[in-house]
């Protein structure tokens, strides 16, 4: 058992945590933050993805321990209120890129990471940052055009 | 599924590190985890200890000596792929990178650990391999074509740990890198990395042909092609059969070769 200290979707946590204990399943189980969802438990599937400095990273293949001091951002602290959705919910919402919604906060998350540090990526940089999450519904067409309708809402924003 | 029970340290220092590997023969260091811990899930490997050695300062930074560039073993592929001195001077190997599984693995994936993994089907051994780098231990400083010796296998001894990669720039050289792959997030069926050399030979490491890299130094691509066909040793896996293999692999090197000489000439 260690002692960890995190700081997820800015609120400050310490928590005692099992060697063996993956980010994943600490979300989950410990922090009730049942949004990460669980798929393969490989580093397949990408369901699992939350962000840590930016950038997307498998929750099952990261040991909670290893987190020890990071900032992490799951699903559930994407949306800025309780009744308003985020820019790229919004546009899964609007792009109809949402199916059994199993893959969807990964797919998200993704996204986010992707449009923080490139607002206005072309289709094959979406593409290629996205096929690192699976949808078993096969709804790739949607969600690449619901992260491109985010990507051009940004660039309408940002002139 | 679940991980089995094991310890977790992260040591302070290289020297504590290789004292807890070298006290546990089924202790493993650990850093982004991106092969090991599915590994672990899936039974295929069984840790009593892991070692995280992503901290350590000796295993990290990015830099060039004028010569050569040197990376640390533990630096994120993430920050590799992002390294304009790595774009400027080993332009291969950031074009390797930017083909590794995905962005949310390549975030805590990093370069020590796909050399140490040493999979059969990478593209970053070969690319190793190809760019002449030498790997540099705990102990000792090795060629990387030294280094890798099967797949899963390389040179280094259960308490060695690697350090850093030492690549001479390669910025002038034209290069080239052939991928065949099913799927993306899995490893690759076979490939060729491909880098002119001053001297005006062209160094092409093969993957996916054998258990470990082949190295050919060549200047024409139909001796690049029969040296791969004929060293080849290929292997069926859930990917592809090695009739498939024997056949695709001489047309990568050749390939490779004909387009490194093309932007040359």
């Amino acid at each position: 058992m260690k002692v960890i200290n995190l700081v997820i979707n800015g609120k400050s946590t310490t928590s005692i945590v099992g060697d063996r204990m993956t980010l994943a399943d600490y979300l989950r189980d410990e922090q009730g933050l049942t949004g990460t969802r669980l798929g393969c438990e490989q580093g397949v599937c990408g369901a699992c993805t939350v962000i840590v400095r930016k950038r997307p990273v498998r929750a099952c293949l990261y040991l909670a321990v290893q987190a020890d001091g990071q900032e992490i951002e799951t699903i559930e602290g994407l949306a800025p209120n309780a009744t308003e959705l985020s820019p790229i919910q919004d546009a899964f919402r609007q792009g109809h890129a949402v199916q059994c919604g199993f893959c969807t906060s990964g797919m998200l998350l993704t996204a986010k990471a992707l449009l923080d540090e490139n607002p206005n990526p072309d289709e094959d940089t979406i593409r290629d940052w996205m096929h690192g999450n699976i949808c078993r519904c096969v709804g790739y067409q949607q969600i690449i055009e619901a992260v491109q309708l985010a990507a051009e809402q940004n660039a309408t924003e940002t002139p | 599924m679940k991980l089995s029970p094991f310890t977790y340290c992260r040591p302070d220092s290289v020297a504590e590190a290789i004292e807890l590997l070298a006290g546990d023969p089924a202790s493993y260091p650990l850093a982004g985890g991106q092969s090991l811990m599915p590994a672990i899930a899936l039974k295929e490997r069984r840790a009593d200890l892991l070692v995280d050695i992503s901290r350590l300062d000796d295993l990290r930074g990015i830099s060039f000596s004028g010569t050569s560039v040197t990376i640390g073993a533990a630096e994120p592929m993430w920050d590799l792929e992002r390294s304009e001195l790595i774009r400027t001077h080993l332009p291969l190997l950031t074009r390797a990178l930017s083909t590794v599984a995905a962005a949310g693995i390549r975030s805590r994936a990093t370069l020590g650990g796909s050399a140490g993994w040493a999979d059969r089907t990478s593209q970053l051994p070969a690319t190793l391999v190809a760019l002449d780098a030498t790997i540099v231990s705990s102990t000792r400083r090795i060629k990387a074509h030294e280094f890798f010796v099967g797949h899963g296998q390389t040179a280094l001894n259960h308490d060695e740990l690697v350090l850093r990669f030492e690549i001479p720039s390669a910025s002038l050289g034209h290069h080239d890198l052939q991928v065949v792959r099913r799927t993306y997030i899995t490893w690759p069926v076979a490939g060729a990395a491909a880098v002119g050399t001053d001297a005006g030979t062209i160094r092409v490491a093969l993957f996916g042909a054998a258990p470990a890299p082949i190295l050919i130094v060549t200047s024409d691509p139909a001796d690049a092609a029969e040296q791969a066909s004929d060293r080849a040793a290929p292997f069926d896996d859930e990917h592809a059969t090695s009739t498939y293999r024997q056949r695709v692999i001489p047309v990568l090197a050749r390939r490779a070769v004909a387009n490194v000489l093309r932007v040359e000439t």
